[in-house]
């Protein structure tokens, strides 16, 4: 076993339930390299990484750490064997201070002692570009700050191999220069690096291997200096299906939607969407395209009627609906599709019939009582349409897997012939054949006369359907293309908040 | 003497009932647990002591063993809210319910017999020469002195210690807490296995020096109101203290202030208006997280 080697995965297979995440896979790290696994969502990226972090055993294989055969039991197991794992959700307690977290990490202090933990971390603010304010709660941090925070608890436990999980999809284009800064740093200084992504360019950048996953199995391991995009893509994807195409090329008819220099606040009560002003018309695709956190939510909400703009006019249908609530805006024909509406847009302790009629529940009513027999024939007909799979119609929705919430809750959204459709990152989390069966869904009710808005942070994809596309950054929009107009490197500078 | 120092003097032992108790639930409650059997366990501590203290004439002993009983119902309420993930609200109202049943049958003899040693006041020398307050704060008994000395080591603890950090780790975020290492079923046993012996000590207390004799219910809600004296102090020791000897005063200056024909009742009512008051403040988010509110209270872990 060659000592340079930090990890050394061997034909690690895992299965779930019915599913099966690892199969024969194998993966090498060695000492002060940055190697990024490059896949799909749902390619098996964290679950292989969670195997070496101890999270889950795997059902064959054997990890060797350091050149010695391990079976890493659990994370604490991993963090005295120097691996750190930095999940996607960060582990941090928001109302402890950074200084009380680091404190916690650290074997030497017992008591908060300001001195001693700043000499603690010294060196990683001086040595690594980590520097953080101490005495800051981690709720008052940006999302940049606390990925610092997480980094400086692995180190701070003596971690010499680090897994970064998705680090940069929270991150704004500044954020990820600086964390790349950082991770050069430690690499440099013999740290091994672990970057979970599924962004070519990223990877690409940062990465000095690149081991690409698909559908659970590993495809490749190729130096990053030899790559390109266009392999790493064809790598990752695989033979595609063609993609759905926007074909349809009649005229959009009349403006469904009209919103007029829309001011919105976020949650904290800062403006979030700056005097936006733009039009959906019938038979459209209006694509909003943006890093996550530039107001896309709340737009779409103010949209949606859930949040009432602070200034500013929406007219749906030609009349002002500022402050109409869903229900009434649904009635006038708006569906909506929010941010992971696998979470968001079900009840997971209802059954699958019962989520199914949520948005028009009261459709289903004779005097006053839920219909059952009109419930059941509903919910039938979506499952059969929209290619639901479910149990049955009375199992609780929490049992069906993501993608098939996903589904459920479009057939529910487009069931009902909509006017307008706002559609925000509806295919994020899903697989590559539900996403195109998506957009496919999207395509078809333009074709039907319904308007669009799509928010999405995919730009392959708002140019694949879209018929119009505007740039949101920091609330307000930069750039308005129409599809033959558009163009990656503008639509992506703008996005990284470059004017042109 | 004057009539003020006398009132403050007695409010201070009226405060220092709760004050054990709140603080015991400050210490749960940081760590994820609410514990809703106080009532109950300051009743179970009440006739323990009492009982003990006819039966031996110790007050050491009687305060040991009521804290030691104490904690048995502590690591029963754990046992089910933590280990087995139990619903904490119905645990400890069962809880509450189990041990004032328990105190009841156990104090059957003891209903209408004389005290056979009280905790006696104890001059602080030189402290307790001081004008005024001299009087009021070091010519007390022993357990209010003990409450001068844990309520800061308390705070100290929770605020100043690595020990206290993983303490609101496990309340606020508990898996966030694993993450960096941390036991949180470990932490939430001991903290509410202490808590709950602290609700023992404020029943020792209780009938070993504040009423010294035995009825059934003689807590008189005392331990609900520890509940709501948490919330008013929000979660910090320190202010526990200033919250407590505000609820004992008030408590004491209603038999004051009936000479001066106020209505007692209404007056009665002025600390749970502060604590409605508190409770709205607390609720609003960013108020929350300024005082560090536990945000897993109540929430097993690991969750579903």
């Amino acid at each position: 076993m060659e000592e340079s080697y930090a990890v050394l995965m061997k034909n690690i297979t895992k299965k779930f339930s019915s599913t099966v995440a690892n199969y024969r896979v194998d993966f090498d790290l060695r000492k002060g390299e940055i190697h990024a696994l490059l896949g799909e969502n749902g390619a098996g990226k964290t679950t292989l990484m969670r195997i070496l972090y101890g999270e889950i055993q795997p059902d064959e294989g054997e990890i060797f750490v350091w050149g010695k055969k391990t079976v890493v039991k659990s994370p604490s197991h991993a963090l005295r064997l120097g691996i750190s794992m930095v999940h996607q959700h960060f582990r941090l307690v928001d109302s402890l201070t950074v200084a009380e977290h680091l404190a916690l990490c650290s074997s030497e202090v017992r008591f908060l002692s300001k001195r001693k933990i700043e000499n603690l971390v010294a060196e990683y603010f001086k040595e690594y570009y980590l520097k953080v304010d101490l005495d800051a709660h981690i709720w008052q941090l940006s999302a940049g700050e606390k990925q610092k925070v997480e980094i400086l608890k692995a180190l701070i436990r003596g971690a010499r191999i680090l897994v970064l999980d998705e680090p940069t999809s929270s991150l704004t284009p500044l954020e990820v220069k600086d964390l790349f800064r950082v991770l050069h740093k430690l690499r440099n200084r013999g740290y091994a690096i672990v970057f979970i992504s599924h962004k070519l360019g990223e990877v690409l950048e940062i990465s000095d291997r690149i081991t690409i996953l698909r559908k659970g199995k590993k495809v490749a391991t190729i130096p990053a200096s030899e790559a390109d995009p266009v392999t790493l893509a064809k790598l990752m994807v695989g033979d595609l299906p063609s993609p759905a195409k926007n074909t349809h090329t009649s005229p959009p008819g009349g403006e469904v939607l009209q919103v007029k220099s829309l001011y919105v606040k976020n949650d904290r009560g800062g403006i979030a969407v700056r005097g936006v002003s733009f039009s959906v018309r019938k038979g459209e695709i209006f694509g909003v395209i943006g890093v996550a956190g530039n107001g896309q939510r709340e737009l779409a909400e103010a949209i949606a009627g859930l949040r009432k703009p602070v200034k500013g006019e929406i007219f749906f249908r030609g009349i002002l609906v500022n402050g109409s609530g869903p229900r009434e805006l649904a009635r006038r024909g708006l569906a909506y599709i929010p941010e992971e509406s696998f979470k968001t847009a079900v009840l997971p302790e209802l059954t699958v019939a019962e989520n199914s009629i949520l948005r028009y529940y009261w459709r289903f009513t004779e005097k006053g009582f839920i219909k059952k027999t009109l419930v059941e024939k509903w919910a039938k007909s979506l499952i059969k349409e929209f290619d639901i799979l479910a149990e049955g119609l009375h199992v609780k929705a929490k049992s069906l897997s993501g993608g098939n919430l996903q589904k459920l809750v479009i057939a529910r959204e487009l069931s009902s012939k909509p006017e307008l459709l706002v559609a925000v990152n509806p295919t994020a989390g899903l697989d590559i054949s539900a996403s195109q069966r998506t957009r496919e869904k999207l395509l078809e009710i333009k074709a039907q006369g319904s308007g669009v808005l799509l928010f999405t942070e995919d730009i392959d994809e708002a140019l694949q359907i879209c018929d119009r596309i505007a740039v949101i950054f920091k609330g307000s929009f930069k750039g308005l293309f129409s599809r033959e107009e558009a163009d990656v490197n503008k639509i992506s500078l703008l996005m990284a908040g470059v004017d042109l | 003497m004057n009539d003020l120092e006398l009132l403050a003097h007695e409010s201070i032992a009226a405060g220092t009932v709760l004050l054990y108790a709140t603080l015991g639930e400050i210490l749960a409650e940081r760590s994820g647990v609410l514990n809703l059997g106080l009532e109950g366990i300051m009743m179970l501590g009440a006739i323990t002591a009492f009982a003990l203290s006819i039966t031996t004439g110790s007050v050491v002993l009687s305060i040991l063993v009521a804290f030691a009983v104490g904690c048995l119902a502590g690591l029963l309420h754990s046992a089910v809210c933590v280990s087995m993930r139990g619903n904490q609200v119905v645990s400890g109202l069962a809880l509450a319910m189990l041990c004032a049943g328990i105190s009841s049958v156990l104090g059957r003899n003891y209903v209408g017999v004389p005290p056979r040693t009280i905790l006696s006041a104890v001059k602080v020398p030189i402290l307790s020469e001081i004008p005024c307050l001299g009087y009021i704060l070091f010519q007390q008994n022993i357990l209010v002195y003990l409450a001068y000395i844990v309520a800061p080591l308390l705070w100290f603890i929770l605020f100043k210690t690595k020990i206290g950090v993983a303490i609101r780790a496990c309340g606020d975020d508990p898996l966030s807490a694993e993450s960096m290492g941390i036991n949180v079923h470990l932490y939430r046993y001991l903290c509410t296995v202490l808590g709950g012996g602290f609700a023992g000590i404020s029943g020792a207390y209780l009938t070993l020096s504040y009423t010294p004799f035995w009825v059934e219910n003689i807590t008189a809600g005392r331990g609900w109101i520890s509940l709501a004296l948490v919330i008013l102090s929000t979660w910090s020791p320190l202010r526990a203290v200033l919250a407590c000897y505000f609820f004992g005063f008030c408590e004491i200056s209603q038999y004051w202030l009936q000479t001066l024909k106020l209505n007692p009742y209404l007056l009665g009512t002025i600390p749970y208006l502060a604590t409605i008051a508190a409770i709205s403040v607390v609720s609003v988010e960013k108020i929350r997280k300024l005082v560090g509110a536990p945000r897993a209270l109540g929430k097993p872990y690991p969750e579903d």
